[in-house]
């Protein structure tokens, strides 16, 4: 694996995302796979802001620990950032900046006037667009590219566009000028990986985990999705608030995350395809609108995207923290379904399969991801959009006609049972304005048909109801069963884990959710040095699929890699099927786990 | 009336309803069944969101799309069920310590956004199902199971708090005054936007203060007062009278409800129509 990675740093406000998602875009066109991962943290302006850019002439699905190629826009982010540069790297930066002492013989540093060539452009603000003239220079790359990604950006026409096409065009030409990039050191190694590129066909897209998982339920038929902003799910929020006139999809943001779950639910009710989103703070308030779903019987989908907690913790960084939490959420025994997509390719998938899951068995379902995966954006085929799960909205009537020709008038006579004892657990639902199927959502128990003394007659206009409060202790006892059966019947349906790398390995690394990419990245370091390393990687958390523990005895040696402090999955597997996974690669800082962490690591475990 | 297809009866199912002898809820309920009938709204299109209380228990004993939801959720799930299908007529029903305690954030924000639902609060001033414990509407020196020595706490002013929320029907009736409730829900229910009806209910088993005589001597009707129910100062007047207790309509005014404001719903509603998954369009941003 061929491998540059480029990190843009500076202060919030400087225009670091922007610029980096223009650079990213640059190399995507140009047939690179492409990995952008961005920190940041809880303020508007200030602080320290970096943008990295992993590129590869192969796969690549998580950020270096170290940059080849460093553009600080102010001393303090270069200093920030010493530590986190390659030896012989690159570092642009402004002329008037103070260098860091630390820097080393070897490092190549290029002062440039980036701010005086901006302010000649137009204006200080654009130093990033000259800097990114500059670097493609550097880096050998055509100009054109970078136009049009500008123009995608800006605009054809108008000021700003003008000036940043002219910022870009300087930046190149100093380097033209003053630079022999032939004293670069390394940099040919960068330029030969470049060239591998030209023959790779571009259809890719840039993309991050959570607009994949929005362009899921849009893909899913989602109707009504429902949130309040909370970092890092927000940018589901937005995405979809700002397609709602594409999509046909109405986006509500409750007063809270309590109504907001609520919402969802009696849009579900209603008929809908509903989901709601949220990271821990905001489910946390969520989880008695859970229990709800649970009792009612309602189909919703949740997309929890995970920060450091707890409370407030560090909102803009990442971790996979919250999946006990999520497990056990909610008072009271009912079924859930829990998926945990390791890329954004499986957030759209994952997040149709979620829909047809929570329809199919009237649960609530889970896309759990975190900041890491919701927030860096992949390079993908655009074909992975084009596959699109049938829609199955489960046993759900929605019209006179549809609920006689059911079974149910004869199996109760004339009585719609809402929570009808079926041997799989799942009841026919009608919704709202379905004229022979009033029934009580009921969210204290109720009793199977509810009309023992009802008077409802399917055939005419006017109908009884189900779903009568009901105490006794066998209809407790049903009715409990009978929402556990959802889930023993789900579970038959969940495949095994997937395997990554060599089927004969000496050692497998155990991961779920986001870690996929650090773990995958990991053993194409180490296939160089022809170790016998996979990975298994988990996107269906709960319920875990009934042979795993049989599949789990094959391997020879399993190493659980999660982003927490407590091994949450690893307790999961323990709990279900009574298998401890001893070695444990735990990282819990607000970062993801860096590839060369788990070499190091999976070093430390083997003497 | 005879000739009706739906009967007050006809909206009543065959679970008798489970309050202690006297108590107010049922002049609410026959009141709800009252303006269904009197409106001949069919069953299946209202779907009445319960709360979580003696007046929540309404749950089983009325004919239609019922959801029992949670202790002072009533609101976010009406809310949900009107985005949904914007045909059906909504309705919640819940106790005072439920809508105006755990779930006045709720009653602020709907209020706010007009969403067409109407609310009718079977307001007790306490918290009955759990046995008599103080309420966000308790008088200073109220005793209860939690207020021994008389409630410390003032009380809220639903309507006063209603009126300055933004909600475009506020209304206030009483258990006891059947005739005159079932026409306020009547207005409620052909009024477009948030209606708010804070209902005066006896409850015989805990509140020995604010009983039916106690009522009986206090209220006076708007409508007989001359009340202007455009006027909003006026209504405000009104809602902080507390030696007298007016009863009728205190405000209604016309404003866009939440549902209308989205492009979306201007023709059907949501639940026949369908998602755009438009790829290509949606695609280009990511090239
Ligand atoms: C979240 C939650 N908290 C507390 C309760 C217990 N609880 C049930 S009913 C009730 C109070 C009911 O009072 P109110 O809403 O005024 O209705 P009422 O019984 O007076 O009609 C409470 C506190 C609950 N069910 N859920
Ligand atoms: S306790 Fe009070 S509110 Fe509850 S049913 Fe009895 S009288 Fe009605």
């Amino acid at each position: 694996m061929n491998n540059i990675s480029i990190k843009i740093a500076g202060p919030a406000g400087f225009g670091i995302k922007v610029t980096g998602q223009i650079l990213a875009k640059v190399f995507l066109r140009l047939g690179a796979d492409v990995f952008a991962y961005t920190e940041y943290p809880s303020l508007i302006r200030g602080g320290h802001n970096t943008y990295q850019i992993d590129i590869s002439d192969t796969d690549v699905s998580s950020p270096s620990e170290k940059t080849d190629i460093l553009i600080a826009f102010t001393s303090e982010a270069l200093s920030k950032e010493i530590n986190n540069i390659n030896n012989e790297a690159i570092v642009i930066c402004d002329e008037k900046i103070t260098l860091d002492s630390r820097l080393r013989e070897n490092d190549k540093v290029v002062m440039a006037p980036l701010v005086e060539i901006a302010k000649n452009a137009g204006g200080e603000l654009m130093k990033n667009t000259v800097a990114l003239g500059l670097l493609l220079k550097i880096l050998n790359l055509p100009l054109e590219k970078a136009n049009e990604v500008l123009a995608d950006t800006f605009g054809n026409k108008g000021e700003v566009a003008e000036q940043n096409k002219k910022a870009l065009k300087e930046g190149y030409e100093w380097t033209l000028k003053h630079l022999n990039t032939k004293t670069l050191k390394h940099l040919n190694i960068f330029l030969n990986s470049l060239k591998l590129l030209k023959d790779k066909n571009n259809d890719g897209l840039l993309i991050t985990g959570n607009q994949a998982c929005a362009l899921g339920a849009i893909a899913a038929g989602c109707q009504i999705y429902s949130a309040y902003p909370m970092t890092p799910a927000t940018e589901i929020l937005h995405y979809l608030e700002a397609k709602q006139k594409i999509t046909n999809m109405i986006i509500h943001q409750g007063e809270d995350e309590i109504a907001v779950i609520h919402s969802a639910l009696g849009a579900s009710f209603a008929g809908a395809r509903t989901a709601c989103g949220t990271s821990g703070g905001g489910f946390a308030l969520m989880t008695e609108g859970l229990s709800l779903a649970g009792q009612l019987e309602l189909p919703i989908v949740i997309f929890e995207v995970m920060r450091p907690g707890p409370a407030t913790g560090l909102p803009t960084w990442t971790e996979q923290g919250d999946l006990s939490f999520v497990l056990t959420a909610g008072h009271g025994d009912f079924p859930r379904a829990v998926l945990a997509p390791g890329n954004p390719a499986d957030c759209f998938k994952l997040t149709q399969t979620a829909f047809n899951i929570a329809d199919k068995y009237q649960i609530p379902v889970f896309v759990l991801s975190d900041k890491f995966l919701g927030e860096s954006a992949y390079s993908i085929s655009a074909e992975i959009f084009d596959k699109i799960e049938l829609i199955d909205r489960g046993r759900i009537i929605k019209s006179l006609k549809q609920l006689n020709t059911k079974t149910l008038k004869s199996d109760t006579s004339e009585i719609f049972a809402r929570y009808k004892l079926e041997n799989d657990g799942v009841s026919w639902r009608t919704i709202p304005g379905v004229d022979n199927g009033e029934h009580m959502c009921s969210s204290t128990e109720h009793n199977e048909n509810g009309l023992r003394c009802g008077e409802y007659i399917c055939n005419s206009d006017e109908h009884n109801e189900v779903g009568f409060s009901d105490e006794v202790n066998e209809v407790r006892k049903k009715m409990v069963d009978k929402r556990q059966q959802k889930l023993i019947e789900l579970q038959k349906k969940i495949p095994l884990p997937k395997i990554y790398g060599p089927a004969d390995a000496e050692m497998t690394l155990v991961c779920w959710g986001s870690m996929l990419g650090p773990c995958l990245d990991s053993i194409k370091i180490q296939e160089y040095k022809n170790k016998k390393i996979n990975v298994l990687h988990f996107s269906y958390i709960y319920p875990l699929p009934n042979s795993l523990d049989k599949f789990l005895k094959e391997f020879k040696k399993l190493v659980l890699v999660e982003n927490n402090k407590t091994a949450q999955f690893g307790k999961l597997i323990r709990q279900e099927i009574g298998l401890e996974i001893k070695d444990k690669i735990l990282k819990y800082d607000g970062r993801p786990i860096w590839k060369e962490e788990i070499i190091r690591e999976i070093e430390k475990l083997k003497n | 009336m005879s000739s009706q297809k739906f009967t007050p009866q006809f909206y009543t199912t065959s679970y008798l309803p489970t309050w202690c002898p006297g108590c107010g809820d049922f002049g609410i309920l026959a009141a709800i069944k009252n303006a269904l009938s009197e409106l001949q709204i069919s069953p299946h299109s209202i779907v009445i969101v319960y709360g979580i209380g003696c007046a929540g228990n309404m749950n089983n004993n009325i004919k239609c799309y019922a959801f029992h939801s949670l202790h002072g959720r009533t609101l976010p799930v009406a809310v949900g069920v009107k985005l949904a299908n914007k045909n059906l007529k909504v309705i919640t029903v819940a106790g005072d310590g439920d809508y105006y305690g755990e779930g006045g954030n709720h009653f602020l924000h709907t209020a706010r956004y007009n969403a067409d639902i109407l609310s009718i609060v079977c307001n007790n001033r306490l918290f009955s199902l759990t046995t008599g414990q103080s309420s966000p509407t308790s008088e200073i020196g109220m005793i209860s199971k939690t207020t021994p020595y008389g409630e410390i706490k003032q009380p809220l002013n639903p309507i006063a708090l209603s009126l300055a929320a933004g909600a475009t029907f506020v209304a206030r009736g009483a258990a006891f005054e059947i005739p005159h409730l079932t026409d306020l829900i009547k207005q409620g229910l052909e009024h477009k936007g948030f209606a708010h009806i804070d209902v005066f209910q006896q409850c015989v088993t805990f509140n020995k203060t604010q009983t039916v005589e106690w009522y009986k001597e206090k209220i006076y009707k708007l409508e007989e007062a001359g009340h202007d129910t455009n006027n909003f100062k006026a209504a405000l007047d009104k809602s902080l009278e507390t030696e007298k207790l007016p009863i009728g309509v205190f405000y209604e005014t016309e404003k866009p409800s939440y549902e209308d404001g989205f492009e979306q719903l201007q023709g059907k509603p949501l639940v026949e129509q369908k998602t755009n998954y438009a790829k290509e369009e949606l695609m280009k941003e990511f090239m």
